[in-house]
């Protein structure tokens, strides 16, 4: 199995008192290599999922089990916060609804950013084969800021696939793109996810989008929350 | 990508800020290894201890710094003079006469020292060969070569007697400016202590762009090319007319550099300062000039009353100098002379024109005459001779003490001085406590430069906290975004402290250049002391604790939140 999720329970404090449950999700899972679409509208709780899957945010119970070529199945909830960053940084590949490239640095040193906190060397011949299969090849000195969008959300896919992760989390990767260079980076997703053997867990709202995957899943069916976002009186413990 | 490959990636991005901030280390930095270097060096240069002598004879008037930064530094007026007779005394090879001091169980060397004249603003010293390790006649002693270097087929005379090979000669001890450093000629000849000639510093020759006597050569035309001098008498002001002496000396050594305040004096045979008829008339005529009164009109009788109305000792003015001054009077005397001093002074004329000193100075009878070897023989008798002071090397640091606690009793007419001890003093309680001050200023501005960093890295972690929260979520971990942000602080002020030291040691290379030019004797500013590597590991320690602030608070910036902002 890819990733495991059972009993996930992720609850916030409003600036009233009181608590906010954006996450009950009882039971999911992606087999390994399985690429999942998973629908669900603006607040339904997804980035909030992403971030608990990655490790970016501790739920508050529940278990997420991880695959990893080299550790087995790892429960990324049970791992001290430095572990769960590692953790992440070798086997999660994260491409975000913009592509939160470093301002600073060219398309090629972006992608060896993303490989530079696995406690492992940087592999600079892969970072630009990869960038090659993005269409990058004639770009990689390319600062982002001279990249078009696209072209910048292509640094992040590769950026993400850097290190051959075992499940890459999409959170709208699309979003902030045209409908035709939408269709292409998706498309890249998902044949370097292929090449590399990862699993990929994409979330939008787009069900166009999520109608190019083999196996869709509506947020709501597998968060009791998303369905009835309620709030409690009582603080959360 | 490694972690210095991030943060000076980073920096570069951020270049204006960045350097300017290392500007503010560097000059804290560089102000404070300026001041580090004169603290070290302020002993070596002020409180010298390495003398290669131990003790000064001075006039017991006067301070003993007085004396010391006259004779050692060629710095202030001299103190006064003592009579030439306890240098007789000191210097003395052989069991004294009767009634006369034994210095022979203390004294190992001394040295005659005579300031007073001047060629263009650097001073003449009066003193014998022995001050260079040669005879009177200029030749060197057993031991060394023409240009008074050592010779190597000698035993150093530093060795203690059981340490030195036997059946091999010793070579002589000779007077050192610094302890186990001896003056050595770069070209030319020792000076003979009877002729007027002299041997001169190396930057009096760069400088004043002297050279040695050529004999194919008039007089005239080597003075007129530098290979002879006159003096000056004194160190005549800008405003004042220079008394310049008859008599010319000519150039026959240059000294090899000494760094030391001795490479921008003139030496010359300390008779030969005897034998300058204005020379005591001088001091009278310059007072005269001062006053506005022409000596010619001050009848014989009354020259006693002037002087001391003018404050001159009539007592410590030599019969020699007294017999010029009263024929010169009374050659003119005038017809009715003044009864009243004041009134005296009143009828005063103005100062000669500079045709009638001329004429004046062509009038001057010569106060030597030379004797069958070209000799010079003063008309002054050596009982009236002074000197300012006398340089001695002791025998010993007892025989130092000796010198320095005793030698009032022996004779109250001077008084013994450590110049060493006295520079030391002067150092502790001047120059010491001045440094340390700096220093005081100099560690506050490191401290604005650390909080200088501080801010600067603090606004950009601010500016900077979706790039951290990416870096999170590239798998870097805290510890790690601490790492990167500290050490982004710690290379500003390794950077900055580092270049701080190559511009602390270029400024006390400016500084040690002025100290050449005006004392003679740089400083070493090459070397980098203990203490600075010290500061630069402080400089250091404050940047680390200023970036820890900022990094801090990259260290809990919540990753999701700023991932999500913009």
């Amino acid at each position: 199995m890819g990733l495991s999720i059972s009993a996930l329970k992720k609850q916030y404090h409003a600036p009233d008192g009181s608590v906010v449950t954006v996450l009950d999700v009882p039971e999911f899972a992606i087999p390994s290599g399985q690429h999942v679409a998973l629908v669900g509208t603006s607040g339904s709780g997804k980035t909030t999922l992403l971030h608990s899957i990655a490790g970016i945010i501790t739920p508050d119970s529940g278990q997420i089990l991880i695959d990893s070529p080299a550790d087995g199945s790892v429960d990324v909830t049970q791992l001290p916060e430095a572990h769960r960053d590692i953790f992440r940084g070798r086997h999660i590949g994260y491409i975000f609804q913009t592509h939160h490239l470093l301002p600073g640095f060219t398309a090629l040193e972006n992608v060896l950013l993303g490989m530079s906190f696995t406690g492992r060397r940087a592999d600079p011949a892969w970072a630009r084969e990869l960038l090659g299969k993005v269409g990058l090849s004639e770009r990689l000195d390319y600062k982002p800021g001279k990249l078009s969008v696209g072209q910048q959300q292509r640094v992040a896919v590769a950026r993400a696939l850097a290190n051959k992760p075992s499940l890459v989390l999409a959170d709208e990767p699309t979003g902030a793109l045209d409908s035709e260079t939408a269709a292409a980076v998706l498309a890249l997703i998902r044949d370097l996810c292929t090449q590399v053997g990862a699993s990929l867990l994409l979330v939008t709202h787009d069900r166009d989008i999520a109608g190019q995957f083999p196996r869709q899943v509506d947020l709501a069916s597998i968060n009791l929350a998303a369905k009835k976002p309620f709030r409690t009186a009582q603080p959360a413990a | 990508m490694n972690l210095f490959q991030l943060v000076s990636k980073q920096m570069r991005q951020r270049a204006l800020s960045t350097w300017l901030t290392l500007l503010s280390v560097l000059l804290g930095v560089s102000l404070a290894v300026a001041i580090i270097i004169l603290r070290r060096e302020g002993p070596n240069l002020f409180g010298q201890r390495d003398f290669g002598y131990d003790i000064l004879i001075g006039p017991p008037k006067g301070s003993p710094l007085q004396l010391t930064l006259n004779t050692v530094y060629h710095m202030d007026v001299s103190p006064g003079v003592i009579p030439f007779a306890i240098y007789d005394d000191m210097a003395r090879k052989t069991a004294p006469p009767p009634g006369r001091p034994d210095f022979r169980p203390y004294v190992r060397n001394a040295v005659p020292f005579m300031v007073g004249d001047s060629y263009r603003g650097r001073r003449l010293i009066g003193t014998s060969p022995a001050m260079f390790g040669f005879d009177n006649d200029g030749k060197p002693l057993a031991g060394y070569d023409e240009l008074g270097q050592p010779l190597p087929d000698f035993v150093d005379w530093h060795l203690d007697e059981d340490q030195r090979p036997r059946g091999v000669p010793v070579r002589t001890s000779t007077m050192e400016y610094r302890l186990n450093q001896k003056y050595e000629l770069a070209e030319g000849r020792m000076f003979k202590s009877k002729k007027f000639e002299a041997v001169i510093g190396s930057d009096v020759a760069s400088q004043l762009k002297l050279r040695l006597y050529d004999p194919s050569l008039s007089v005239e035309e080597n003075e007129k090319r530098g290979g002879a001098f006159r003096a000056t008498h004194g160190m005549p002001g800008p405003n004042e007319t220079p008394d310049v002496h008859k008599p010319r000396w000519n150039v026959v050594g240059i000294l090899k550099p000494t760094h030391t305040a001795n490479d921008k004096v003139l030496f010359i045979p300390y008779i030969s300062l005897y034998a300058i008829a204005e020379h005591e008339a001088g001091i009278i005529d310059q007072t005269l000039l001062k006053a506005n009164i022409d000596p010619s009109r001050i009848p014989p009788e009354r020259v006693d009353e002037v002087l001391v109305k003018l404050g001159i000792d009539p007592q410590n003015v030599p019969e020699s100098v007294r017999r010029k001054f009263k024929l010169k009077a009374a050659a003119t005397a005038p017809a009715a002379a003044p009864k009243d001093v004041d009134e005296l002074m009143k009828s005063a004329t103005p100062p000669p024109t500079a045709d009638e000193a001329k004429h004046d100075e062509a009038e001057d009878p010569d106060a030597f005459h030379l004797d069958e070897k070209g000799d010079i023989i003063p008309d002054l008798p050596p009982e009236e001779w002074m000197l300012s002071a006398i340089l001695v090397q002791s025998r010993s640091g007892f025989a130092t003490e000796r010198l320095k606690f005793n030698f009032k009793v022996i004779d109250d007419r001077a008084t013994a001085v450590n110049p060493a001890g006295i520079m030391r003093e002067f150092f502790d309680t001047f120059l010491s406590g001045t440094a340390n001050v700096l220093l005081l200023i100099a560690a506050f501005v490191s401290v604005v430069a650390a909080a200088s960093i501080l801010t600067t890295i603090y606004n950009s972690v601010s500016a900077r906290l979706r790039e951290i929260a990416i870096l999170r979520a590239l798998g870097a971990t805290r510890a790690r975004i601490l790492t990167i942000i500290c050490t982004e602080a710690v290379l500003i002020g390794l950077l900055g402290g580092l270049l701080g030291i190559v511009c602390g040691h270029l400024l006390s290379a400016v500084g040690s250049a002025f100290l050449q030019r005006t004392m003679g004797q740089p400083i070493n500013w090459i070397s980098v002391g203990p203490l600075e590597w010290g500061y630069l590991a402080l400089v250091v320690g404050m940047a680390f604790v200023a970036g820890l602030v900022p990094a801090l608070k990259a260290y809990r910036t919540p990753v999701a939140e700023n991932l999500t902002v913009g």
